[in-house]
């Protein structure tokens, strides 16, 4: 992947160790999700909350669109 | 960017169907313009606690905070959010709906961890993360200290985020976490410490 559209890197001072490129953000999503899944379900978004009938509106009277997750279809089992 | 940029970010973001990487590249894209306007955008919420664990949790937004100075005033917000072709609004400049995904652009940051963000590099540009020790703490001071008690979602919501640090799979400075959890606005070092040995037994655990 390219990074040639990066124009305005930030200005915070980042450690080297809290930067993460694409590729190694997407290395480890399936571990992290693995993990996750060990000590609480697998879906946990929240049913409701304050202001959310915009998110209602747009997604059929959901909070939010399928996960899609390519690499665990068990994140949009209710 | 130009308006050919937005239009080809804007092309990579519809092409994905996977909603955490989807509102990361859209993330990067509304972070990119306001970083060339001058502010400093940080992601933060459930979105970014997604970003972090792939846990399931963020609905359809993602939240917005700024660091620093200075911070873009509505006028600002209007301008630069409107760069983006068929954009809409939802609340004043607050909401904005992009492709199917939403971005909320809230105020500064509220965080207490030492300036420690993660910053995640995407092909449309960076998206600077809320601290993971803010993160975490804040998660288990929602789901065990705050005035409604114990709140379920908020618990799994630590929970899976605690798995993740412990594992090494995110960076985490312990010390700091504990004195965030310490300070007056969580004042959660218990519910802290409990939460870390209940995911740290539930990891230990045959199988697992």
């Amino acid at each position: 992947m390219s990074y040639a559209l990066i124009v305005t890197p930030t200005k915070l001072i980042i450690k080297p160790e809290r930067r993460f490129t694409w590729e190694q953000w997407q290395a480890g999503r399936a571990e992290r999700r693995r993990l996750g899944n060990l000590v609480a379900p697998k879906n946990i978004r929240r049913k409701k909350s304050e202001g959310d009938e915009y998110l209602r509106e747009t997604y059929g009277g959901e909070r939010g669109p399928k996960f899609n997750k390519p690499f665990d279809a068990s994140a949009d089992e209710v | 960017m130009t308006t050919a940029e937005i239009t080809s970010a804007l092309a990579v973001i519809r092409q994905e169907t996977d909603l955490n990487a989807k509102s990361l590249l859209l993330a990067a894209l509304v972070s990119e313009l306001f970083r060339e306007r001058g502010f400093e955008p940080v992601v933060v919420g459930g979105s970014a606690i997604e970003f972090y664990t792939d846990g399931a949790y963020m609905s359809g937004d993602t939240d917005i905070c700024w660091t620093g100075w200075p911070q873009p005033d509505e006028d600002q917000r209007d301008e630069i959010m409107r760069q983006i072709p068929g954009i809409k609004s939802h609340g004043g400049t607050k909401s904005w709906g992009v492709d199917e995904l939403w971005i909320d652009l809230l105020g500064e940051i509220d965080y207490r961890a030492d300036k420690d963000f993660v910053v995640l590099e995407t092909q449309i540009g960076e998206v600077t993360l809320i601290p993971v020790e803010d993160a975490l703490v804040g998660r288990v001071y929602a789901a065990r200290r705050y005035c409604s008690g114990y709140d379920e979602k908020d618990d799994d919501c630590a929970k899976k985020l605690m798995a993740a640090v412990l594992s090494g799979h995110l960076p985490i400075d312990w010390k700091e976490a504990r004195r965030v959890a310490a300070c007056s606005k969580y004042n959660c070092v218990a519910e802290f410490d409990a939460v870390r040995r209940e995911v740290e037994a539930e990891l230990a655990k045959p199988g697992k």
